[in-house]
């Protein structure tokens, strides 16, 4: 380092670089953990609409004929007792959509209350619009949809689950 | 360091080593996956659809009906957040039937199935993408 001069040109580089670094660590910082942020969240609503769905309608519930006595439900399943894969009962879902409410089926579903809003569509393929049941608590903007083909009664049906993350 | 010389051998080892983590960090950023699990779905919901649209002998009307738009107008009613493309072929391997465009694939489902009132083979090919 010659007479005069206060750092020498190593010094200088290593500090324009770790000034960038810098600059860029805290620039990019807050967009990686925004965007992780609503990818973590995204993957949250999937996740919770695949367990949702396939419960529903894989499993008959617990008990398995809780559609006798919808007091002594502890876990909600629509399938048929000793059914096939995605075969529904249509005592099941005709109680599912008329008797239960929003908050009784998060519960009985296992979801923490107040966590996830939920909406429950089914509509005969080919249908009116009269011929879809619904069950919504809050008009859904966003979330994520998972949907089943199931059968009831021999006809096809598309079930849809509905699930966003509250804010 | 030499006279002329712009940096030192251990200056130029840390600017490589900074630039090597800089790009490690930045290629990991871009190839994280964040397709997370919204196609996975679309594959399983997908093949168990046909699957039942089989069992319930609904394929069997199609193809009886030669109505493969109906099959592209039920998968399109089925999953509305993607863009799919459904080709059919018949036991040739020559395609019948073909509706709809993906710039991006993501997934193809694959479905054969045989109609028993056709005694014909059916192949159904379905791309998942955006």
């Amino acid at each position: 380092m010659s007479r005069g001069v206060s750092i020498g040109i190593d010094m200088l580089f290593a500090s324009v670089i770790t000034l960038f670094a810098l600059v860029f660590a805290m620039m990019s910082s807050s967009i990686i953990s925004s965007s992780s942020f609503n990818a973590l969240t995204r993957i949250n609503e999937q996740s919770i609409a695949i367990r949702v769905i396939e419960s529903l309608c894989l499993s008959p519930g617990i008990p398995a004929d809780w559609e006798k006595n919808i007091s002594v439900t502890k876990r909600l399943g629509l399938a048929l007792t000793d059914g096939a894969l995605y075969v529904l009962s249509k005592r099941k879902v005709e109680i599912f959509f008329r008797n239960f409410t929003m908050g009784q089926i998060s519960s009985l579903l296992g979801l923490p209350n107040g966590t996830y809003i939920l909406k429950f569509m089914l509509k005969p393929i080919f249908s009116t619009e009269s011929d879809i049941l619904e069950l919504e608590c809050d008009e859904i903007e966003g979330g994520f949809t998972s949907s089943r083909l199931v059968v009831i009664d021999g006809s096809l049906f598309i079930f849809r689950v509905y699930v966003k993350k509250v804010s | 360091m030499s006279k002329g010389q712009l940096l030192s051998f251990e200056a130029f080892v840390s600017l490589l080593i900074v630039l090597v983590f800089s790009f490690l960090a930045v290629n990991l950023y871009n190839t994280f996956p964040r397709d997370d699990l919204k196609y996975e779905d679309f594959e399983l919901s997908l093949s168990y659809a046909l699957l039942k649209m089989d069992e319930t002998g609904f394929l069997d009307k199609i193809a009886l009906e030669s109505n493969w738009e109906m099959l592209y107008s039920l998968i399109v009613e089925f999953l509305p957040n993607c863009k799919v493309r459904l080709e059919v072929y018949d036991q040739k391997l020559s395609i019948i039937y073909f509706k709809g465009h993906c710039n991006k694939v993501f997934k193809v489902v694959c479905y054969v199935f045989v109609s028993n009132q056709l005694s014909t083979i059916y192949g159904i090919k379905v791309y998942i993408g955006e």
